[in-house]
């Protein structure tokens, strides 16, 4: 079993030299730190209070662009690409006729998927925080001595667990459909219909809805745990259950051209 | 006999529509089988069912003699394939593409190298897939099929796009695998010509997915009629003899022509002949190409033959 894992793991690791997938997983938090530079320079005055609140609301820009659009479209497009490689070339009907299981090669596919968010949440993170302290350099605030690491790495660690399952959606999407626009299409559809739920509060639909998942994590008030916590974990437990539909479903179907 | 790949009424296609009708293959251990049919009879149907791509609407596979549905996927370690045009990442190289294949057929780094070398792709390996040739393409999808010498090989129209040296080349690691490894070899193609230069074993379908023939090669040339064409010293004598033989016999130049001979019949004529004293110049089966024998199997057997 350990020699399938790592034949299916390197050999996905080698079909990745010399493609987008990895320049997909700096350009998007790239966009999500350019916001935020933008948004924390933009502003009219400095914040009050302490400085876990400076933090907290000089970070919020960059958390709501990472986590309300670039973090759900990256996904969509990285989980659309990762397909494309074996639809492009007709690669399944190879890739099927080697002694590895299908099911393998699928949850392969979402592992990167889900490794390629997890760097560029790494970038997100490290960029949001560079923006701040430049930002409090300029404006003479003493952020750099309480920097909440904690606290950063607990909203970034949630929302990034809260994302797997829009990873596995967006990698069965992009198994299913031989294009890259389909998925991506579906992905962005998805993401529009979530913003007209948003509003809606705290409805069923809203609070579990994939593509919101992310951003729920960080809309509650901080120290609500339940509420930023229940979102990630929501997240974890249907990526797993849904995996395991997606492999099987993936897996079954016998007709590749 | 102990067969490789044993089909039983196979019948299958893609949706509602039918390529395969009750298809029985018979492919005997270290065998190079001709899978021989034209456009659309099923030829590349059948094979993406052996590798288990496909699923039969009825049926039954056995791949050395296991049930095909309980052994995937570990049985694949023993088969290598090529269907229709390799499947290549454009992206990376030769080696690239090869070392993926290698890691998902769980082989040796030695086993690459073997099969660059066997294929001649070595010139080209480090460059991306994607600045190859239709011919070098097809060189390194059989470098990809042959990695490790499987016991069992798949190959659907490999010769597509390889030029004389390609097929020179080809041909010399089939016959190399076949003779070294005694590994068996399913060849599906329409280019007659080269099948005929390695085949040991034939099977012909059908425009409609009816397997026709299916045997070794001396087989299919004893079973279809054919013409004889004899020269002798004293035709007029022969001829007399062959007639009283019962055998129907026609002038043509200076040759006799006996129509519609099989193998059995030529050893006839020429115990005749011979007990009554004509000296033989020439005695042979005519339009005994692979290709003129498949002409004649496809318009003159009927499928219920061949079952």
């Amino acid at each position: 079993m350990m020699a399938v894992a790592w034949a299916l793991i390197s050999t996905e690791a080698i079909k990745l030299r010399r493609t987008i997938a990895v320049w997909l997983a700096v350009g998007a938090p790239a966009l999500a730190v350019l916001i935020e530079l933008i948004a924390v320079f933009g502003r009219t005055a400095p914040p009050r209070g302490d400085a876990g609140a400076q933090w907290r609301l000089l970070l919020q820009p960059g958390w709501t662009a990472w986590f309300g659009f670039c973090l759900p479209m990256f996904i969509a497009f990285e989980a659309a690409y990762l397909a494309h490689l074996e639809h492009s070339g007709k690669q399944w009907k190879q890739l099927f006729a080697f002694p590895i299981p299908r099911w393998g090669v699928y949850a392969v596919k979402m592992l990167f998927c889900a490794l390629l968010a997890g760097v560029s949440f790494l970038i997100a993170v490290t960029g949001f925080v560079i923006d701040v302290l430049s930002y409090g350099v300029v404006y003479g605030l003493h952020l750099a001595s309480v920097l909440p690491w904690p606290e950063i790495l607990a909203t970034a660690g949630k929302a990034y667990a809260a994302s797997w399952l829009l990873i596995v959606i967006q990698s069965w999407l992009g198994a299913r459909f031989t294009g890259i626009i389909s998925p991506v299409g579906i992905g962005f559809a998805a993401l529009v219909m979530g913003f007209v739920l948003l509003p809606i509060g705290e409805g069923a639909l809203s609070s579990w809805y994939p593509w919101l998942l992310p951003l729920r994590t960080f809309l509650a008030a901080p120290g609500d745990l339940h509420q930023t916590t229940l979102p990630a974990v929501f997240g974890c437990t249907g990526a797993v259950v849904s995996g395991a539909i997606a492999c099987w479903d993936l897996a079954r179907r016998r007709d590749f051209a | 006999m102990d067969f490789v790949i044993e089909t039983d009424r196979l019948v299958g296609g893609y949706g509602k529509s039918m390529v395969l009708r009750e298809v029985s293959l018979r492919v005997p251990r270290a065998s190079i089988y001709g899978f021989l049919g034209p456009n659309g009879a099923g030829k590349t149907t059948a094979l993406r069912m052996l590798l288990g791509l496909l699923r039969p609407f009825s049926g039954e596979i056995r791949l050395f003699a296991e049930p095909l549905n309980g052994a995937l996927p570990g049985i694949l370690r023993r088969v290598g394939s090529l269907i229709e045009q390799p499947s290549l990442y454009d992206h990376l190289t030769g080696e690239e593409n090869l070392e993926i294949v290698r890691r998902l057929k769980f082989l040796k780094r030695a086993d690459a190298g073997r099969a660059i070398e066997a294929t001649g792709v070595g010139e080209y390996i480090q460059r991306p897939a994607g600045e190859y040739s239709r011919g070098m393409r097809q060189r390194l999808g059989v470098a990809m099929a042959i990695l490790g010498n499987p016991e069992l090989l798949l190959l659907d129209e490999p010769m597509n796009g390889l030029d004389a040296g390609g097929l020179r080349s080809f041909r010399s690691v089939l016959k190399n695998l076949h003779q070294e490894y005694g590994t068996t070899i399913v060849i599906s193609s329409h280019q007659f010509e080269e099948v005929e230069q390695v085949a040991t074993h034939i099977g012909i379908m059908s425009s409609v997915g009816d397997l026709l023939f299916q045997g070794p090669r001396e087989q299919l040339s004893a079973r279809v009629p054919q013409e004889l064409v004899i020269k002798v010293d004293r035709w007029e004598d022969a001829v007399k003899i062959l007639t009283a033989g019962n055998f129907k016999v026609d002038l043509q130049r200076e040759h006799i022509v006996i129509q519609g001979a099989t193998t059995e019949m030529a050893r006839e004529v020429n115990r005749l002949l011979v007990t009554n004293g004509i000296d033989i110049h020439h005695l042979a089966m005519d339009s005994a190409t692979l290709e003129a024998l498949f002409v004649k199997v496809t318009t003159t057997v009927k499928a219920w033959d061949a079952r």
